[in-house]
């Protein structure tokens, strides 16, 4: 089967400068310059001296440097450890704190339980002294209906008993 | 006021034995005929733009290994050719051992671009001729031209090499945020009693029509010879079409600039 050119054509395409997008990104001769400088000192630099022998500055401060990161990161860590301690018993107090204000409002509670109980113990009281005085109360209430009858009848005779005397169940009946 | 810089010019097809050497001689033997000064750089490690300029034969103690890895001046490495206003940057062999020393430098893509400038103040046109390979070198040279030509043989193989050209040079704008400048593509040695010329031209012409370019270099026998004999296509056949059609493809190319 013969190959067609149609499936053969490239997908993308170079822009070419027509098409370059003034960007700050776009790689400048100066920016190739810059890094060719740097490049050159550094050969410079090698090329010139054997390396760590005749440098025993660099030696110095490169051994320096790591002292001073060594002790930097011990301190670090003991700062970090105080400042930890002194995080826990914060946390601590304010723990003992918490377990005191517990122990008043459980020993406030039992104080409330115990008024309740008094209190209920004297609702009851007074719920027992009532019916009794209900009870007082409605005994002499059937008394006076009662008694007066029984004193008049016994007591004095009918032809002496004076229409004021007379009680009014009897002046009733006698109207009827 | 300082000389304006060389325009660059690099001739570029992965693809082997498309006419990049013929064409670029030719090219630059045109460019030198008319006046003006052109260095000529060859890439390739079979160096035959360095035969087709008659210099193959002759001993270079330095080559662009020194210029490219050793960071010597590319001025001391140009050479003379038959032609006063036109010289070469030779090549050889040793130029197929370059990559590996180069793949460790930095701003390994940029070091032709680098060794170009010493001499770009010099010449007015720079014609790179480089090799059918896709390598750091090729890369270096994308990077230092202002204007690529690519000639394309007028058959399948050719147009689906072209794909892959194009997608690369793509990737690469893409990968160093660097835009190319003109791509022109040109048919080389055009034959337009054959169907499959006729249809890839056609296909060149839908496809890729804004860098196509009018001019078409037809086959012929006088490019190849002027090339096997080491000596300008205008010095040994001015009057031929082939002439004609690279006179044409350099007008094209640089407009009224010329």
């Amino acid at each position: 089967m013969k190959k067609k050119f149609e499936d053969n054509v490239a997908s993308q395409m170079p822009k070419t400068k027509s098409e370059e997008p003034t960007l700050p990104w776009k790689i400048d001769e100066s920016d190739l310059a810059k890094i060719d400088s740097e490049s050159q000192d550094y050969k410079d630099l090698a090329q010139g001296a054997p390396p760590l022998k005749t440098r025993p500055v660099f030696l110095i401060a490169l051994v320096l440097a790591i002292f001073a990161a060594a002790l930097f990161m011990v301190a670090s860590i003991a700062i970090e450890n105080d400042r930890i301690k002194i995080g826990i018993s914060e946390k601590e107090k304010e723990a003992a704190i918490l377990q005191v204000n517990l122990d008043k409002a459980a020993a406030e509670k039992t104080t409330l339980e115990h008024n309740a109980s008094q209190l209920e113990k004297r609702v009851n009281d007074l719920s027992a002294q009532k019916e009794l005085f209900t009870a007082v109360l409605e005994s002499l209430t059937k008394k006076e209906d009662v008694i007066p009858a029984e004193t008049t009848s016994s007591q004095v005779p009918p032809s002496e008993i004076l229409p004021s005397q007379v009680p009014p169940s009897e002046k009733q009946e006698k109207r009827e | 006021m300082a000389p304006a810089r060389a325009k660059k010019h690099l001739f570029l097809n992965y693809k082997g034995g498309t006419g990049k050497t013929s064409v670029s001689t030719a090219y630059g033997y045109y460019l030198a005929g008319k006046g003006k000064r052109v260095l000529m750089v060859d890439l390739d490690a079979q160096a035959h733009l360095t035969a087709c300029l008659n210099e193959e034969s002759v001993y270079h103690e330095k080559s662009l290994y020194s210029v490219i890895v050793k960071g010597e001046d590319i001025r001391n490495i140009i050479v003379d050719t038959s032609l006063p206003n036109l010289k070469l940057v030779p090549s050889s062999i040793a130029l197929s051992s370059l990559e590996l020393p180069l793949f460790r430098m930095p701003l390994r893509e940029f070091r032709l671009r680098k060794a170009l400038k010493n001499a770009e103040r010099e010449y007015d046109y720079i014609i790179i001729d480089s090799a059918p390979s896709i390598g750091l070198m090729s890369l270096n040279a994308i990077l230092a031209s202002d204007e690529i030509l690519v000639p394309l043989l007028a058959d399948f193989l050719s147009f689906h090499g072209l794909k892959i050209l194009l997608e690369t040079l793509a990737s690469i704008e893409k990968d160093f945020s660097y835009y190319l400048g003109r791509i022109h593509i040109f048919l080389n040695r055009y034959n337009p009693d054959y169907a499959i010329c006729r249809e890839c031209e056609e296909a060149v012409r839908r496809f890729y029509p804004e860098n196509l370019l009018k001019t078409v270099v037809r086959e012929s026998q006088e490019i190849m010879n002027a090339s096997s004999e080491g000596k300008s296509l205008f010095e040994l056949y001015p009057d031929s079409k082939v002439a004609e059609d690279i006179k044409n493809l350099v007008h094209e190319v640089n407009g009224g600039e010329l």
